[in-house]
Protein backbone atom coordinates (compact mmCIF):
# COMPACT_ATOMS: atom_id res chain seq x y z
CA UNK A 1 0.00 0.00 0.00
CA UNK A 2 1.29 3.41 -0.89
CA UNK A 3 1.41 6.32 1.42
CA UNK A 4 0.62 9.67 -0.08
CA UNK A 5 2.74 12.42 1.38
CA UNK A 6 1.94 11.40 4.90
CA UNK A 7 -1.69 12.33 4.46
CA UNK A 8 -2.90 8.93 5.47
CA UNK A 9 -3.97 7.66 2.10
CA UNK A 10 -3.99 3.93 2.27
CA UNK A 11 -5.02 2.87 -1.20
CA UNK A 12 -2.71 2.52 -4.14
CA UNK A 13 -2.53 5.90 -5.83
CA UNK A 14 -3.54 4.45 -9.20
CA UNK A 15 -6.78 3.06 -7.79
CA UNK A 16 -8.10 6.38 -6.61
CA UNK A 17 -10.96 7.55 -8.80
CA UNK A 18 -11.93 10.80 -7.13
CA UNK A 19 -10.84 12.75 -4.06
CA UNK A 20 -12.90 15.28 -2.15
CA UNK A 21 -11.05 17.85 -0.08
CA UNK A 22 -13.27 19.78 2.32
CA UNK A 23 -11.94 22.96 3.90
CA UNK A 24 -13.45 25.17 6.55
CA UNK A 25 -14.06 25.37 10.29
CA UNK A 26 -16.16 22.22 10.42
CA UNK A 27 -13.23 20.26 9.07
CA UNK A 28 -10.48 21.74 11.20
CA UNK A 29 -11.26 19.21 13.91
CA UNK A 30 -10.12 16.48 11.57
CA UNK A 31 -13.49 14.82 11.43
CA UNK A 32 -15.81 14.09 8.56
CA UNK A 33 -19.36 15.15 9.37
CA UNK A 34 -21.89 12.65 7.99
CA UNK A 35 -23.87 15.67 6.80
CA UNK A 36 -21.46 16.04 3.86
CA UNK A 37 -21.81 12.46 2.65
CA UNK A 38 -24.79 13.31 0.38
CA UNK A 39 -22.28 15.23 -1.68
CA UNK A 40 -20.59 11.96 -2.55
CA UNK A 41 -23.78 10.06 -3.27
CA UNK A 42 -24.93 12.93 -5.47
CA UNK A 43 -21.71 12.68 -7.46
CA UNK A 44 -22.19 8.95 -7.89
CA UNK A 45 -25.71 9.49 -9.26
CA UNK A 46 -24.56 12.32 -11.48
CA UNK A 47 -21.77 10.25 -12.99
CA UNK A 48 -24.23 7.45 -13.79
CA UNK A 49 -26.54 9.88 -15.55
CA UNK A 50 -23.81 11.53 -17.58
CA UNK A 51 -21.98 8.31 -18.44
CA UNK A 52 -25.27 6.75 -19.57
CA UNK A 53 -25.89 9.70 -21.90
CA UNK A 54 -22.39 9.29 -23.31
CA UNK A 55 -22.89 5.57 -23.79
CA UNK A 56 -26.20 6.14 -25.61
CA UNK A 57 -24.58 8.67 -27.85
CA UNK A 58 -21.58 6.52 -28.67
CA UNK A 59 -23.58 3.39 -29.35
CA UNK A 60 -26.63 5.17 -30.75
CA UNK A 61 -28.92 3.24 -28.48
CA UNK A 62 -32.02 4.49 -26.69
CA UNK A 63 -30.65 3.36 -23.32
CA UNK A 64 -27.44 2.17 -21.71
CA UNK A 65 -27.39 -1.49 -20.66
CA UNK A 66 -28.28 -2.15 -17.04
CA UNK A 67 -24.85 -3.54 -16.22
CA UNK A 68 -23.13 -0.39 -17.42
CA UNK A 69 -24.96 1.55 -14.71
CA UNK A 70 -25.25 -1.02 -11.91
CA UNK A 71 -21.61 -2.05 -12.03
CA UNK A 72 -20.49 1.49 -11.29
CA UNK A 73 -20.13 2.24 -7.57
CA UNK A 74 -18.10 4.75 -5.64
CA UNK A 75 -16.52 3.28 -2.55
CA UNK A 76 -15.39 5.48 0.31
CA UNK A 77 -11.94 4.01 0.63
CA UNK A 78 -10.11 6.20 3.06
CA UNK A 79 -10.04 9.44 4.89
CA UNK A 80 -6.92 11.48 4.72
CA UNK A 81 -5.28 13.10 7.68
CA UNK A 82 -7.44 15.78 9.23
CA UNK A 83 -10.60 14.04 7.99
CA UNK A 84 -10.96 16.72 5.36
CA UNK A 85 -9.68 14.52 2.61
CA UNK A 86 -12.05 11.84 1.42
CA UNK A 87 -10.92 9.48 -1.26
CA UNK A 88 -13.04 7.15 -3.30
CA UNK A 89 -12.18 4.24 -5.48
CA UNK A 90 -14.68 3.19 -8.10
CA UNK A 91 -16.03 -0.12 -9.24
CA UNK A 92 -16.27 0.40 -12.96
CA UNK A 93 -18.11 -1.55 -15.65
CA UNK A 94 -15.93 -3.86 -17.72
CA UNK A 95 -16.83 -2.10 -20.95
CA UNK A 96 -16.68 1.61 -21.79
CA UNK A 97 -15.45 2.52 -18.31
CA UNK A 98 -13.76 5.59 -19.78
CA UNK A 99 -17.16 7.27 -19.98
CA UNK A 100 -17.10 7.56 -16.18
CA UNK A 101 -13.75 9.36 -16.16
CA UNK A 102 -15.02 11.72 -18.85
CA UNK A 103 -18.22 12.26 -16.88
CA UNK A 104 -16.20 13.25 -13.84
CA UNK A 105 -14.35 15.82 -15.97
CA UNK A 106 -17.69 17.14 -17.24
CA UNK A 107 -19.00 17.45 -13.70
CA UNK A 108 -15.87 19.40 -12.78
CA UNK A 109 -16.43 21.77 -15.71
CA UNK A 110 -20.06 22.39 -14.79
CA UNK A 111 -19.18 23.09 -11.19
CA UNK A 112 -16.45 25.42 -12.35
CA UNK A 113 -18.95 27.31 -14.52
CA UNK A 114 -21.27 27.60 -11.56
CA UNK A 115 -18.49 28.83 -9.30
CA UNK A 116 -17.53 31.47 -11.87
CA UNK A 117 -21.16 32.35 -12.52
CA UNK A 118 -20.64 31.48 -16.16
CA UNK A 119 -23.38 30.58 -18.62
CA UNK A 120 -25.51 27.64 -17.54
CA UNK A 121 -24.51 24.30 -19.03
CA UNK A 122 -27.02 22.12 -20.90
CA UNK A 123 -28.17 19.74 -18.22
CA UNK A 124 -31.19 17.61 -17.57
CA UNK A 125 -33.25 18.31 -14.49
CA UNK A 126 -31.87 15.23 -12.75
CA UNK A 127 -28.26 16.16 -13.49
CA UNK A 128 -28.82 19.68 -12.22
CA UNK A 129 -30.45 18.33 -9.06
CA UNK A 130 -27.40 16.20 -8.29
CA UNK A 131 -25.06 19.16 -8.77
CA UNK A 132 -27.19 21.19 -6.36
CA UNK A 133 -27.04 18.35 -3.82
CA UNK A 134 -23.29 18.08 -4.18
CA UNK A 135 -22.82 21.71 -3.22
CA UNK A 136 -25.61 22.25 -0.72
CA UNK A 137 -23.58 20.56 2.03
CA UNK A 138 -21.21 23.53 2.10
CA UNK A 139 -21.61 26.34 4.60
CA UNK A 140 -20.59 29.93 3.87
CA UNK A 141 -16.99 29.61 5.02
CA UNK A 142 -16.33 26.24 3.46
CA UNK A 143 -14.97 24.96 0.19
CA UNK A 144 -14.78 21.67 -1.57
CA UNK A 145 -12.15 20.78 -4.11
CA UNK A 146 -12.50 17.72 -6.28
CA UNK A 147 -9.52 15.86 -7.66
CA UNK A 148 -9.44 13.13 -10.24
CA UNK A 149 -7.01 10.29 -10.81
CA UNK A 150 -3.44 11.35 -10.34
CA UNK A 151 -4.44 14.09 -7.93
CA UNK A 152 -5.22 16.74 -10.55
CA UNK A 153 -7.66 19.26 -9.17
CA UNK A 154 -10.77 19.50 -11.29
CA UNK A 155 -12.53 22.26 -9.46
CA UNK A 156 -12.82 24.09 -6.15
CA UNK A 157 -16.28 25.29 -5.21
CA UNK A 158 -17.84 27.28 -2.40
CA UNK A 159 -21.41 28.04 -1.44
CA UNK A 160 -21.40 30.51 -4.32
CA UNK A 161 -21.52 27.63 -6.81
CA UNK A 162 -24.57 26.28 -5.04
CA UNK A 163 -26.34 29.64 -5.27
CA UNK A 164 -25.53 29.86 -8.98
CA UNK A 165 -26.74 26.31 -9.62
CA UNK A 166 -30.05 27.06 -7.97
CA UNK A 167 -30.54 29.79 -10.55
CA UNK A 168 -29.82 27.52 -13.49
CA UNK A 169 -32.70 26.07 -15.44
CA UNK A 170 -32.52 22.53 -16.69
CA UNK A 171 -32.24 22.05 -20.41
CA UNK A 172 -34.54 19.27 -21.46
CA UNK A 173 -32.99 19.23 -24.90
CA UNK A 174 -29.60 19.61 -26.45
CA UNK A 175 -29.26 21.56 -29.66
CA UNK A 176 -26.91 20.22 -32.28
CA UNK A 177 -26.15 19.93 -35.96
CA UNK A 178 -26.92 16.51 -37.42
CA UNK A 179 -28.37 14.60 -40.32
CA UNK A 180 -31.88 13.17 -40.32
CA UNK A 181 -33.29 10.50 -42.57
CA UNK A 182 -37.03 10.44 -43.07
CA UNK A 183 -40.16 11.11 -45.06
CA UNK A 184 -41.75 14.51 -45.41
CA UNK A 185 -45.39 14.02 -44.50
CA UNK A 186 -46.76 17.55 -44.30
CA UNK A 187 -45.98 21.20 -44.78
CA UNK A 188 -47.11 24.63 -45.81
CA UNK A 189 -45.23 27.06 -48.03
CA UNK A 190 -43.13 29.57 -46.08
CA UNK A 191 -44.41 28.16 -42.80
CA UNK A 192 -43.24 24.68 -41.89
CA UNK A 193 -42.73 21.08 -42.91
CA UNK A 194 -42.90 17.87 -40.92
CA UNK A 195 -40.64 14.90 -41.32
CA UNK A 196 -41.39 11.43 -40.11
CA UNK A 197 -38.15 9.86 -38.81
CA UNK A 198 -38.89 6.12 -38.66
CA UNK A 199 -35.68 5.29 -36.86
CA UNK A 200 -36.97 7.06 -33.77
CA UNK A 201 -40.69 6.85 -34.48
CA UNK A 202 -40.78 10.64 -34.25
CA UNK A 203 -42.41 13.44 -36.21
CA UNK A 204 -40.06 16.43 -36.33
CA UNK A 205 -41.35 19.85 -37.33
CA UNK A 206 -39.18 22.50 -39.00
CA UNK A 207 -40.33 26.09 -39.16
CA UNK A 208 -37.11 27.36 -40.66
CA UNK A 209 -35.71 26.13 -43.95
CA UNK A 210 -34.28 27.49 -47.17
CA UNK A 211 -36.78 28.73 -49.71
CA UNK A 212 -34.73 26.93 -52.40
CA UNK A 213 -35.62 23.62 -50.75
CA UNK A 214 -39.38 24.11 -51.06
CA UNK A 215 -39.62 22.29 -54.47
CA UNK A 216 -37.83 19.31 -52.91
CA UNK A 217 -40.19 19.40 -49.97
CA UNK A 218 -43.33 19.46 -52.13
CA UNK A 219 -42.07 16.59 -54.30
CA UNK A 220 -41.16 14.56 -51.22
CA UNK A 221 -44.53 15.30 -49.68
CA UNK A 222 -46.36 14.13 -52.80
CA UNK A 223 -45.19 10.55 -52.24
CA UNK A 224 -43.41 10.07 -48.92
CA UNK A 225 -42.85 6.36 -49.48
CA UNK A 226 -41.04 7.01 -52.73
CA UNK A 227 -39.09 10.13 -51.89
CA UNK A 228 -37.14 9.63 -48.73
CA UNK A 229 -35.02 12.62 -47.76
CA UNK A 230 -31.88 13.36 -45.84
CA UNK A 231 -31.82 16.67 -44.03
CA UNK A 232 -28.80 18.53 -42.70
CA UNK A 233 -30.23 20.45 -39.81
CA UNK A 234 -29.94 21.99 -36.41
CA UNK A 235 -32.28 20.08 -34.13
CA UNK A 236 -33.14 19.89 -30.48
CA UNK A 237 -32.65 16.42 -29.02
CA UNK A 238 -33.57 14.96 -25.72
CA UNK A 239 -30.79 13.46 -23.66
CA UNK A 240 -31.22 10.15 -25.46
CA UNK A 241 -30.25 11.95 -28.68
CA UNK A 242 -33.75 11.57 -30.04
CA UNK A 243 -34.75 14.60 -32.10
CA UNK A 244 -37.63 16.54 -30.60
CA UNK A 245 -37.80 19.69 -32.68
CA UNK A 246 -36.33 20.95 -35.91
CA UNK A 247 -34.70 24.34 -35.58
CA UNK A 248 -33.26 24.98 -39.04
CA UNK A 249 -33.01 22.74 -42.11
CA UNK A 250 -29.90 23.78 -44.05
CA UNK A 251 -30.06 21.28 -46.85
CA UNK A 252 -32.60 18.74 -48.05
CA UNK A 253 -31.89 16.06 -50.62
CA UNK A 254 -33.59 12.96 -51.95
CA UNK A 255 -32.03 9.70 -50.95
CA UNK A 256 -32.13 7.49 -54.01
CA UNK A 257 -32.13 3.76 -53.87
CA UNK A 258 -34.33 0.90 -52.85
CA UNK A 259 -36.82 1.20 -50.05
CA UNK A 260 -35.01 0.73 -46.79
CA UNK A 261 -37.34 -0.05 -43.92
CA UNK A 262 -39.37 -2.73 -45.68
CA UNK A 263 -36.17 -4.42 -46.77
CA UNK A 264 -34.65 -4.35 -43.30
CA UNK A 265 -37.83 -5.83 -41.88
CA UNK A 266 -37.78 -8.51 -44.55
CA UNK A 267 -34.17 -9.48 -43.83
CA UNK A 268 -34.86 -9.66 -40.10
CA UNK A 269 -37.64 -12.14 -40.83
CA UNK A 270 -35.53 -14.59 -42.86
CA UNK A 271 -35.39 -17.96 -41.16
CA UNK A 272 -32.64 -20.57 -41.28
CA UNK A 273 -32.85 -22.37 -44.62
CA UNK A 274 -33.83 -19.28 -46.63
CA UNK A 275 -31.42 -20.34 -49.41
CA UNK A 276 -33.17 -23.43 -50.81
CA UNK A 277 -33.07 -25.13 -47.43
CA UNK A 278 -29.63 -23.81 -46.54
CA UNK A 279 -28.29 -20.44 -45.39
CA UNK A 280 -28.58 -19.03 -41.88
CA UNK A 281 -31.16 -16.51 -40.70
CA UNK A 282 -29.92 -13.17 -39.37
CA UNK A 283 -29.90 -12.75 -35.60
CA UNK A 284 -31.36 -9.63 -34.00
CA UNK A 285 -27.90 -8.70 -32.79
CA UNK A 286 -26.50 -8.74 -36.32
CA UNK A 287 -29.51 -6.80 -37.62
CA UNK A 288 -29.04 -4.19 -34.91
CA UNK A 289 -25.36 -3.74 -35.76
CA UNK A 290 -26.20 -3.41 -39.43
CA UNK A 291 -28.98 -0.86 -38.79
CA UNK A 292 -26.80 1.21 -36.51
CA UNK A 293 -23.95 1.39 -38.99
CA UNK A 294 -26.26 2.07 -41.91
CA UNK A 295 -28.25 4.88 -40.32
CA UNK A 296 -25.15 6.52 -38.97
CA UNK A 297 -23.73 6.62 -42.50
CA UNK A 298 -26.93 7.74 -44.18
CA UNK A 299 -27.46 10.52 -41.68
CA UNK A 300 -23.94 11.80 -41.90
CA UNK A 301 -22.85 11.46 -45.52
CA UNK A 302 -24.37 14.02 -47.83
CA UNK A 303 -25.25 12.59 -51.23
CA UNK A 304 -25.18 8.97 -50.10
CA UNK A 305 -27.90 6.78 -51.58
CA UNK A 306 -29.68 3.98 -49.79
CA UNK A 307 -27.78 0.73 -50.28
CA UNK A 308 -29.01 -2.52 -51.66
CA UNK A 309 -29.28 -4.95 -48.76
CA UNK A 310 -28.74 -8.68 -48.98
CA UNK A 311 -28.57 -11.59 -46.56
CA UNK A 312 -25.38 -13.61 -46.64
CA UNK A 313 -25.30 -17.38 -46.58
CA UNK A 314 -23.63 -17.28 -43.14
CA UNK A 315 -26.32 -15.09 -41.51
CA UNK A 316 -24.79 -11.67 -42.13
CA UNK A 317 -26.05 -8.54 -43.82
CA UNK A 318 -24.30 -7.22 -46.89
CA UNK A 319 -24.82 -3.62 -47.97
CA UNK A 320 -23.82 -2.61 -51.48
CA UNK A 321 -23.62 0.81 -53.06
CA UNK A 322 -22.85 1.80 -56.63
CA UNK A 323 -21.25 5.24 -56.69
CA UNK A 324 -20.28 6.23 -60.21
CA UNK A 325 -18.13 3.38 -61.47
CA UNK A 326 -17.28 2.23 -57.97
CA UNK A 327 -18.90 -0.61 -56.05
CA UNK A 328 -18.68 -0.41 -52.28
CA UNK A 329 -19.60 -3.31 -50.03
CA UNK A 330 -19.97 -3.59 -46.27
CA UNK A 331 -20.51 -7.10 -44.95
CA UNK A 332 -21.75 -7.15 -41.36
CA UNK A 333 -20.80 -10.63 -40.26
CA UNK A 334 -22.63 -12.65 -37.63
CA UNK A 335 -19.46 -13.30 -35.64
CA UNK A 336 -19.11 -9.56 -34.96
CA UNK A 337 -16.60 -8.39 -37.57
CA UNK A 338 -17.27 -6.21 -40.57
CA UNK A 339 -15.58 -6.64 -43.94
CA UNK A 340 -15.46 -3.76 -46.38
CA UNK A 341 -14.50 -3.67 -50.02
CA UNK A 342 -14.24 -1.14 -52.80
CA UNK A 343 -14.06 -2.16 -56.43
CA UNK A 344 -13.30 0.40 -59.13
CA UNK A 345 -12.52 -1.12 -62.52
CA UNK A 346 -9.55 -3.42 -62.00
CA UNK A 347 -8.81 -1.92 -58.58
CA UNK A 348 -10.08 -3.88 -55.58
CA UNK A 349 -9.29 -3.18 -51.96
CA UNK A 350 -10.75 -4.73 -48.85
CA UNK A 351 -10.44 -4.26 -45.12
CA UNK A 352 -11.69 -5.89 -41.95
CA UNK A 353 -12.89 -4.27 -38.74
CA UNK A 354 -13.11 -6.12 -35.46
CA UNK A 355 -15.89 -5.69 -32.90
CA UNK A 356 -15.19 -2.50 -30.98
CA UNK A 357 -13.79 -0.73 -34.03
CA UNK A 358 -17.15 0.71 -35.09
CA UNK A 359 -15.92 4.29 -34.91
CA UNK A 360 -12.93 3.44 -37.11
CA UNK A 361 -15.26 1.70 -39.53
CA UNK A 362 -17.60 4.68 -39.67
CA UNK A 363 -14.66 7.00 -40.18
CA UNK A 364 -13.28 4.83 -42.97
CA UNK A 365 -16.61 4.40 -44.73
CA UNK A 366 -17.73 8.01 -44.50
CA UNK A 367 -14.32 9.14 -45.75
CA UNK A 368 -14.49 6.70 -48.65
CA UNK A 369 -18.02 7.76 -49.56
CA UNK A 370 -17.12 11.46 -49.45
CA UNK A 371 -14.20 10.72 -51.76
CA UNK A 372 -16.28 8.65 -54.20
CA UNK A 373 -19.24 11.04 -54.21
CA UNK A 374 -16.96 14.01 -54.79
CA UNK A 375 -15.29 12.10 -57.63
CA UNK A 376 -18.65 11.36 -59.18
CA UNK A 377 -19.58 15.04 -59.17
CA UNK B 1 -18.68 -32.68 -53.72
CA UNK B 2 -15.10 -31.78 -52.96
CA UNK B 3 -13.54 -31.54 -56.43
CA UNK B 4 -14.84 -31.08 -59.97
CA UNK B 5 -15.33 -34.36 -61.77
CA UNK B 6 -14.57 -33.12 -65.26
CA UNK B 7 -11.83 -31.36 -67.19
CA UNK B 8 -11.06 -27.67 -67.05
CA UNK B 9 -12.97 -25.58 -69.59
CA UNK B 10 -10.39 -23.79 -71.68
CA UNK B 11 -12.47 -21.90 -74.23
CA UNK B 12 -12.48 -18.27 -72.98
CA UNK B 13 -15.63 -17.54 -74.99
CA UNK B 14 -17.62 -20.26 -73.26
CA UNK B 15 -20.59 -18.86 -71.31
CA UNK B 16 -21.19 -19.91 -67.74
CA UNK B 17 -24.76 -19.39 -66.53
CA UNK B 18 -25.34 -18.73 -62.86
CA UNK B 19 -28.80 -18.89 -61.25
CA UNK B 20 -29.18 -16.11 -58.71
CA UNK B 21 -31.44 -16.57 -55.69
CA UNK B 22 -34.22 -13.94 -55.41
CA UNK B 23 -32.88 -12.80 -52.02
CA UNK B 24 -29.61 -12.02 -53.74
CA UNK B 25 -31.13 -9.54 -56.16
CA UNK B 26 -32.33 -6.12 -55.19
CA UNK B 27 -33.29 -3.26 -57.44
CA UNK B 28 -32.41 -5.56 -60.35
CA UNK B 29 -28.81 -5.95 -59.20
CA UNK B 30 -27.23 -9.11 -57.84
CA UNK B 31 -24.96 -9.11 -54.83
CA UNK B 32 -21.40 -10.37 -55.08
CA UNK B 33 -22.55 -13.07 -52.65
CA UNK B 34 -24.38 -14.61 -55.60
CA UNK B 35 -20.99 -15.34 -57.17
CA UNK B 36 -19.41 -16.71 -54.05
CA UNK B 37 -19.64 -20.35 -53.15
CA UNK B 38 -19.73 -21.53 -49.56
CA UNK B 39 -17.92 -24.19 -47.58
CA UNK B 40 -21.22 -26.08 -47.56
CA UNK B 41 -20.78 -26.35 -51.33
CA UNK B 42 -17.07 -27.18 -51.19
CA UNK B 43 -16.25 -23.64 -52.44
CA UNK B 44 -17.28 -24.74 -55.93
CA UNK B 45 -19.73 -22.30 -57.49
CA UNK B 46 -22.39 -24.07 -59.54
CA UNK B 47 -23.00 -22.83 -63.06
CA UNK B 48 -24.37 -24.28 -66.27
CA UNK B 49 -21.99 -24.96 -69.15
CA UNK B 50 -23.09 -22.62 -71.93
CA UNK B 51 -22.04 -25.10 -74.60
CA UNK B 52 -24.63 -27.54 -73.32
CA UNK B 53 -27.43 -25.29 -72.07
CA UNK B 54 -28.43 -21.72 -72.87
CA UNK B 55 -29.43 -19.06 -70.32
CA UNK B 56 -33.17 -19.66 -70.70
CA UNK B 57 -32.89 -23.42 -70.43
CA UNK B 58 -30.56 -23.07 -67.45
CA UNK B 59 -33.18 -21.01 -65.67
CA UNK B 60 -35.98 -23.39 -66.54
CA UNK B 61 -33.91 -26.35 -65.45
CA UNK B 62 -33.35 -24.74 -62.03
CA UNK B 63 -37.04 -23.93 -61.65
CA UNK B 64 -37.90 -27.51 -62.53
CA UNK B 65 -35.57 -28.65 -59.74
CA UNK B 66 -37.59 -26.56 -57.29
CA UNK B 67 -34.78 -24.06 -56.77
CA UNK B 68 -35.60 -20.41 -56.14
CA UNK B 69 -34.10 -18.26 -58.87
CA UNK B 70 -34.54 -14.66 -59.96
CA UNK B 71 -32.87 -15.32 -63.30
CA UNK B 72 -29.67 -16.20 -65.10
CA UNK B 73 -26.54 -14.08 -64.91
CA UNK B 74 -23.76 -15.01 -67.27
CA UNK B 75 -19.99 -14.69 -67.18
CA UNK B 76 -17.48 -16.21 -69.56
CA UNK B 77 -14.60 -18.57 -68.92
CA UNK B 78 -12.37 -15.66 -69.98
CA UNK B 79 -13.73 -13.61 -67.05
CA UNK B 80 -13.13 -16.49 -64.70
CA UNK B 81 -9.58 -17.06 -65.93
CA UNK B 82 -8.94 -13.32 -65.74
CA UNK B 83 -9.70 -13.35 -62.03
CA UNK B 84 -7.26 -16.16 -61.37
CA UNK B 85 -9.94 -18.83 -61.07
CA UNK B 86 -10.70 -21.87 -63.18
CA UNK B 87 -13.93 -23.29 -64.55
CA UNK B 88 -14.50 -27.02 -64.85
CA UNK B 89 -17.01 -29.33 -66.37
CA UNK B 90 -18.69 -31.00 -63.44
CA UNK B 91 -21.52 -33.17 -64.75
CA UNK B 92 -23.81 -34.68 -62.17
CA UNK B 93 -23.94 -38.25 -63.30
CA UNK B 94 -26.65 -40.71 -62.39
CA UNK B 95 -24.33 -42.23 -59.82
CA UNK B 96 -23.59 -38.87 -58.14
CA UNK B 97 -27.24 -37.87 -58.34
CA UNK B 98 -28.33 -41.06 -56.63
CA UNK B 99 -25.68 -40.75 -53.94
CA UNK B 100 -26.45 -37.11 -53.14
CA UNK B 101 -30.19 -37.18 -53.64
CA UNK B 102 -30.22 -34.63 -56.44
CA UNK B 103 -31.12 -34.72 -60.12
CA UNK B 104 -28.66 -35.69 -62.84
CA UNK B 105 -27.35 -32.70 -64.78
CA UNK B 106 -24.94 -33.26 -67.64
CA UNK B 107 -24.56 -29.48 -68.16
CA UNK B 108 -23.45 -28.81 -64.60
CA UNK B 109 -20.14 -26.99 -64.33
CA UNK B 110 -18.40 -25.13 -61.57
CA UNK B 111 -16.05 -22.28 -60.82
CA UNK B 112 -13.35 -23.37 -58.41
CA UNK B 113 -13.09 -20.90 -55.50
CA UNK B 114 -11.09 -23.04 -53.14
CA UNK B 115 -8.06 -20.77 -53.10
CA UNK B 116 -7.58 -17.52 -51.13
CA UNK B 117 -9.20 -14.42 -52.51
CA UNK B 118 -12.53 -16.03 -53.35
CA UNK B 119 -14.48 -13.02 -52.09
CA UNK B 120 -12.48 -10.64 -54.21
CA UNK B 121 -13.02 -12.89 -57.22
CA UNK B 122 -16.75 -12.95 -56.48
CA UNK B 123 -16.85 -9.15 -56.45
CA UNK B 124 -15.08 -9.09 -59.79
CA UNK B 125 -17.41 -11.73 -61.27
CA UNK B 126 -20.39 -9.62 -60.20
CA UNK B 127 -18.97 -6.71 -62.17
CA UNK B 128 -18.54 -8.92 -65.26
CA UNK B 129 -21.89 -10.71 -64.98
CA UNK B 130 -24.72 -9.83 -67.34
CA UNK B 131 -28.31 -10.73 -66.88
CA UNK B 132 -29.17 -13.03 -69.77
CA UNK B 133 -32.55 -14.45 -68.75
CA UNK B 134 -35.13 -13.07 -68.40
CA UNK B 135 -33.82 -9.94 -70.07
Amino acid sequence: MNQDGGNGFDVPAGDEFVRFVFRGKRFETHELPVAVLPSLTALEKLLRLVAAAKYRKQHELPSAPRGFLSEFRLILAYRGEGSTVTGCVAHLPKKDAGHYDQSLSDAGQWLNSAQNEAEAASLSEEMLLQLVRMTEVLDEDESLSIHQRGGRQLVAVTRKAHDTLKGWRSTPTVRRERGLLGKIVGGRHQEYFEVDVPRYGKLVKFKAFREDDWPTITTAMSNPNKFEVRIDAVVDEDLSDIPTEGIMAHHIEFVDGPELYTRLEHLAGLADGWYDGQGYGITENTMQRARKLLFRLLENVRGLSRPRLYPTFQGGVQMEWSVGTAELEIDVQPEGGVETAVTIGEHDESDFFLPGEEDDLHHWASGKFHELIRGKR
Amino acid sequence: MSAPNGPRILDPACDLHRQVHPEQVQDGKPTSQAFLSSHAHGMLLSVADGRKRNAKDAHEFAVAQGLATAGTWTVTVGHVDGEGLSAYEDPITLEIATREGISPDPAHACIDQRQDGAKKAARRLKVHATRTYPT
